[in-house]
């Protein structure tokens, strides 16, 4: 059944096996009326053109009007979460070093409204950004390779209330593409009694296959990390995870 | 009863009229004149439909208008009066009979198309497509235009919503919903499939000394509306529920493999002469799920090159394996295929010849 397991991990990162995959995802999620995939539609247009894996994505916009459970204010009743997502890739050694260029770039950012039906509120902001720390000089705080932290310009200037913000901590987390991030929103707002497609959507083989192939592309060798006999020049322990003492 | 069908044709000389009469058609011949109008005479009440040849200017007649005119004509006078009949292009030349294949463009005229050549080579098959069309028409009518009854649709089942809502769409035309139910809903790979899609998402070569018996087992999921009389299909709904209950509940069809497929199959339904399907030539999985447009032959989506064009919601993409891309087939589809699968299938080539 896991036919991915004998092949070479790198063809994952193949222009083709890449347009495949998208436009396979495409076909599933067009069924569900889950929001505004215009830029990945335009994205599959160009990839023809393309001569290495290479993308910036603006905008997949997810548009959720059922309350997410514990967000606050309590009266939030509607959402709309942006996803921006670049990545190109270095020309390195994929079982030495990480292929990902520096220019990657995860970002959620989302917009909270109190809606009556017939107007919205003001919109509350949030926003959350997986981020690749680039190796310059000693950082003061913790700096996994890749980390979540919440907050970013899109907060900036805001007027914050009585809360306040941080951008610490920076909590480590794999990479991930815009598949993965599609699968991290559907899993993490979205909640799958009020939406029943998102259990459907993870039931299905093809959809599977799609996750697996990105999580073999960004996962596989950054959890390797962990493995005693790993040989990874940047993803070890020390750098995903520099919390771990020796 | 025999069909009345009405043959207009310049030149037509005894033999082809035969020919159409042998079939159990009762024909009529007419030779267009210069007068449109003059059809209407000939159209005798109860003519059901209506072949014509391409070119009709050669005559004695002295007709000015070729098989297109009079078929506009037909088809703006019946637009919605329920009279309206299928109309049937048949000619010696092959590029206008390509002109208004609905399978190549998107002409709105003929019921469907074909050659002097292939009705000879066919004809039983001709037959049998004209009376399907025909009885399509009837079919219609007897159901006011109710979808679910045209096509013995099982309640219990969910149709997809743009099927309903297109097919509302068209209106109360013949022609039209005749012509959507053909071409867009049962030959398209999707709602329904046919035997070859069937065999590969079975994993189960048609071959098989057990394969009658096997297709006995879903006869309930056999397509019963319109167009079964021509063409065998199966609705995948009623496929998918059948292997949820009969074969099993832990694995879907589509996360096996044909061996697997085929294990199952085996073990619950007690065939024993069930042959799994092998992978085509550069094929990685053997997780089938559709066919070679070109060879028919079965196909993981996942290993095969993408035929881009408009797809409806309900229907699934084509694809052609490398297999047949790299015995020569990449010309006749290369318009249909994106710039990176070219690549793939040239580096492909160049590896091949320098493997000897």
């Amino acid at each position: 059944m896991n036919w991915l397991k004998g092949k070479e991990q790198m063809d994952n990162w193949s222009l083709r096996n890449f347009r495949q995959d998208l436009s396979k995802f495409l076909e599933l999620i067009r069924d569900y009326q889950i929001g505004d995939f215009d830029s990945l539609y335009s994205l599959q247009g160009k990839i023809d053109s393309l001569d290495s894996f290479k993308y910036e994505i603006k905008d997949i916009v997810f548009n959720l009007n059922k309350r997410i459970s514990g967000t606050m204010p309590e009266t939030l009743n509607k959402y709309k979460i942006s996803l921006a997502n670049t990545i190109s890739l270095v020309n390195k050694d994929y079982t030495k070093n990480d292929i990902v260029d520096k220019d990657y770039l995860f970002e959620l950012n989302i917009d909270s409204f109190v809606s009556t039906g017939e107007s919205d509120s003001k919109p509350y902001k949030n926003c959350w950004h997986l981020d690749k720390h680039i190796d310059s000089s000693e950082p003061k705080y913790t700096h996994p390779t890749y980390h979540f932290h919440f907050g970013g310009d899109y907060l900036e200037g805001l007027d914050t209330g009585d809360i306040s913000i941080f951008s610490s901590p920076r909590l480590p987390h794999p990479p991930m593409d815009f598949f993965l991030g599609f699968h991290f929103i559907i899993s993490n707002f979205y909640s799958a009694r009020d939406f029943p497609f998102v259990n459907e959507l993870k039931e299905k083989y093809e959809y599977r296959q799609i996750i697996r192939r990105a999580q073999e592309r960004l996962w596989t060798p950054y959890f390797k990390a962990f493995d005693s006999a790993n040989t990874h020049q940047d993803f070890t322990i020390n750098k995903i995870f520099p919390l771990y003492l020796d | 009863m025999a069909y009345k069908v009405l043959y207009i044709d310049d030149l037509e000389t005894e033999s082809r009229l035969k020919e159409i009469e042998n079939l159990n058609f009762n024909v009529k011949l007419y030779n267009p004149t210069s007068d449109i109008s003059d059809l209407y005479g000939s159209l005798e009440e109860n003519t059901k439909a209506c072949i014509l040849d391409y070119r009709l200017t050669k005559g004695k007649n002295n007709a000015c208008f070729d098989a297109p005119t009079i078929a506009q004509t037909l088809r703006t006078k019946h637009k919605n009066d329920l009279k309206d009949f299928p109309l049937i292009l048949m000619s010696n030349e092959k590029i206008k009979v390509r002109e208004f294949d609905k399978d190549l463009t998107s002409q709105d005229l003929f019921d469907f198309v074909l050659t002097k050549e292939e009705f000879s080579e066919n004809k039983e098959n001709f037959k049998k497509k004209l009376n399907s069309f025909i009885k399509s028409y009837e079919t219609i009518k007897q159901h006011k235009f109710d979808l679910d009854k045209i096509l013995d649709f099982d309640g219990n089942f969910i149709l997809h919503s743009r099927v309903k809502s297109d097919a509302k769409a068209i209106g109360k035309n013949l022609f039209g919903l005749s012509s959507f139910i053909y071409y867009d809903i049962i030959r398209p790979v999707g709602i329904m499939i046919g035997e070859d899609v069937l065999s590969a998402r079975l994993g189960v070569t048609k071959e098989s000394e057990d394969w009658q018996k096997l297709l006995g087992k879903i006869n309930d999921s056999l397509y019963t509306g319109v167009f079964s009389d021509y063409l065998d299909r199966w609705w995948m709904d009623k496929i998918d529920k059948w292997w949820t209950e009969t074969i099993s509940s832990d694995f879907s069809l589509r996360s096996l493999d044909s061996e697997e497929r085929v294990k199952l199959l085996k073990a619950k339904l007690g065939l024993k002469r069930l042959t799994p399907l092998t992978k085509t030539k550069h094929a990685i999985s053997s997780n089938f799920w559709t066919i070679c447009k070109d060879s028919r032959r079965p196909l993981d989506p996942f290993d095969g090159i993408e035929l881009l064009k408009d797809y409806l919601p309900w229907q699934e993409k084509e694809y052609l394996s490398m297999e047949s891309a790299l015995a020569g087939k990449m010309d006749e589809y290369k318009n249909l295929v994106s710039e990176i699968d070219k690549k793939a299938v040239r580096e492909l080539v160049k590896r091949e010849r320098a493997n000897g």
